[in-house]
């Protein structure tokens, strides 16, 4: 059986394999083209494979990437790498929540992997992300900081916008009304006009994320096109 | 008055001993139950006849009272309003807080779905502008400060440096972020810097797969393990970019081609942190990603970190890019083609520029058209309501 499936493949041409391929590749993409017309069965297909093989792909890499060479280690040397048996052990836990009767054997390697998980990302989003940024957004207003000439006076408008900008976004989720009297009426109405121009500043970069989306997708789609006209159909040769 | 046989007790008054009346009637038992002041003795000869009503409060208790009964008289105008106003409140229907539905003329969706076609087909259209124009508006393309920066920044690198460079992208990206890949991996084989590559997205791996294949496909001297190396999928996120960041060796046992230790490969035997790259260039398709480099590993050993990214996600990081947290940004698309200006490399994203040129113009026309017609309606609208 075996030798004659080596013996078809030896008779195919040295590039069949790419041409399989490709006529492969473009059947799926004439697929998720079809969306054009409406969802159709050939779209369906074409995005459920999609997702399968991505999934497969992922969980075959895990295994061999992950979960086998550590294997391999702790079966070597148990000694060395006993931590990698306690990890499998919360991995296979970990299984028991498909099961109802020992389901709660299953929140000992949940709560780990919260807990870490938690702590990396506040940690990180405290260090990394919230105090940095406050940081930058504390810009000096004083055009000698920004350099001579006009050079300097556009950094100072730049730090200028910089600092309406945040304070202006922050009050557009400034939601609590104050009590009475001139000055919270002042206030209040100092805040209206802050959140107006904050809810302003928010579409323009909602706008320009959508700007870049539509740039995104025209690339790939032009990618797309270029595959199907100078691979498969060779008319750009 | 008389004595109880049994006990000496007295009789109240009113009470009655017979012995020589007859039994009573059903109907005269139920007069004499109701009125509660007829003598039951006579029901029976029992020891205890003739002992009725020793207690005066016991009728008023035990006996079923009779009802009283209703004087039949007519309601005050008062009553009667307040009757009126009750039946009002309770006969009218439950105030809804939505206003009851209008019926609407279904209008056949017609113009909608054309509309969409007709989209559809401009937008296809535009894409395949660059190849009946062949790249007519490239010229136009002048590279900004912080590409031609970056482009330098990477000319610069000395041969024999590592740089870590992480393909944190899936294929469904591929057609944007491919061409950007290979621009960078061409400017660094070329300068004979050492490649380190690594994703930390499972798909990720098979592309960067494909990108340094064809570059030794291009350049044979720039081999496998002497030039470049593959680590392989980081798994664990945030953790696994920590172990990472702490030892390469403790993320990466081996490679992931040869599946040889990382100090057997030349290109791997010097790493041990990430301090002993060069620079670490991460290529995303999500903000996260880039995010998560920044936090678990930038902020915490200050390394270079450049970015190059999907145009979709670049605003989304200009902060970091402002705050110096990323050395460069750059987007995928339009900087794509900057980039390649920048770096003399081959014209790939250079040939869509007309293809963003026409969308750009298609995009304004639409929002003309569309606003136009918005505010035809609204004063159409307008004139009716008047």
């Amino acid at each position: 059986m075996n030798d004659a499936l080596m013996n078809i493949l030896a008779h195919l041409p040295p590039d069949a394999a790419r041409t399989v391929g490709i006529w492969v590749a473009a059947v799926l993409t004439c697929a998720i083209l079809s969306y054009i017309l409406g969802e159709n069965p050939a779209f369906r297909f074409a995005q459920y494979l999609f997702v399968g093989v991505a999934a497969g792909y992922a969980a075959s890499l895990a295994w061999t990437s992950v979960l086998w060479p550590r294997l391999r280690l702790l079966w070597a040397d148990p000694s060395t790498y006993w931590y990698y048996g306690l990890f499998f052990l919360l991995g296979v836990l970990l299984l028991s929540r498909g099961v109802k009767s020992i389901s709660l054997l299953g929140n000992l390697p949940l709560g780990v992997l919260f807990g870490v998980g938690a702590a990396l990302a506040l940690g990180g989003a405290l260090t990394g992300s919230l105090i940095p940024q406050m940081r930058a957004s504390v810009a000096s207003l004083s055009p000698a900081r920004s350099g001579a000439g006009s050079g300097g006076w556009a950094g100072w408008v730049d730090a200028l916008l910089l600092v309406i900008g945040t304070i202006a976004v922050l009050s557009a989720f400034h939601f609590t009304r104050l009590g009475q009297g001139w000055f919270n009426a002042l206030w209040s109405r100092v805040f209206k006009v802050l959140g107006g121009l904050g809810r302003g500043l928010i579409m323009v970069t909602f706008g320009a994320i959508l700007a870049g989306a539509a740039y995104s997708f025209l690339a790939l789609l032009y990618s797309r096109l270029s595959f199907l006209v100078n691979d498969w159909l060779r008319l750009g040769q | 008055m008389i004595v109880c046989p049994a006990c000496n007790h007295h009789n109240q008054e009113g009470a009655e001993v017979s012995s020589s009346a007859p039994p009573p009637t059903p109907i005269a038992r139920e007069s004499a139950i109701a009125t509660g002041r007829e003598n039951l003795s006579t029901f029976g000869a029992s020891p205890l006849d003739g002992l009725d009503n020793l207690l005066p409060i016991e009728p008023a208790i035990s006996l079923p009272h009779r009802p009283t009964p209703l004087v039949s008289r007519q309601p005050s105008e008062d009553e009667e309003r307040a009757a009126e106003l009750f039946r009002r409140i309770v006969t009218e229907g439950v105030p809804s807080p939505q206003p009851a539905p209008v019926p609407m003329i279904v209008q056949a969706k017609v113009w909608p779905r054309i509309g969409r076609a007709a989209l559809y087909l401009l937008v296809l259209l535009a894409a395949l502008t660059p190849f009946f124009t062949g790249g007519q508006t490239a010229s136009w393309v002048r590279p900004r400060d912080s590409i031609v920066a970056w482009a330098q920044s990477l000319d610069a690198l000395p041969a024999g440096s590592a740089v870590l460079v992480s393909f944190d992208y899936t294929p469904a990206y591929g057609g944007e972020m491919n061409p950007l890949a290979l621009a960078l991996a061409r400017q660094l084989a070329a300068k004979s810097v050492h490649m380190v590559v690594m994703s930390t997205k499972p798909e990720g791996i098979g592309l960067a797969e494909q990108i340094v294949a064809l570059i030794a496909q291009e350049m044979p001297a720039y081999r496998y393990g002497e030039s470049y190396a593959i680590l392989g999928y980081l798994s664990g996120q945030e953790a696994g970019l920590r172990t990472l960041n702490e030892s390469v060796s403790s993320a990466f046992r081996s490679d992931h081609v040869q599946r040889r230790a990382l100090e057997e490969l030349p290109v791997t035997k010097d790493l041990a942190t990430l301090q002993d790259v060069r620079c670490v260039i991460v290529l995303a398709d999500d903000n996260d990603s880039v995010r998560r480099w920044i936090e678990q590993v930038q902020s915490r050993s200050n390394i270079v970190l450049d970015a190059l990214v999907t145009a979709g996600v670049e605003p989304l990081l200009v902060p970091y890019y402002r705050s110096g947290q990323l050395r460069h940004l750059m987007g995928g698309a339009v900087g794509a083609a900057e980039y390649e200006l920048a770096s003399h490399g081959r014209p790939l994203a250079l040939r869509l520029t007309d293809g963003y040129a026409a969308l750009f113009v298609l995009l304004v026309l639409v929002a003309l058209v569309t606003n136009v017609a918005e505010v035809a309606a609204w004063i159409r609208r307008r004139r009716q309501g008047r």
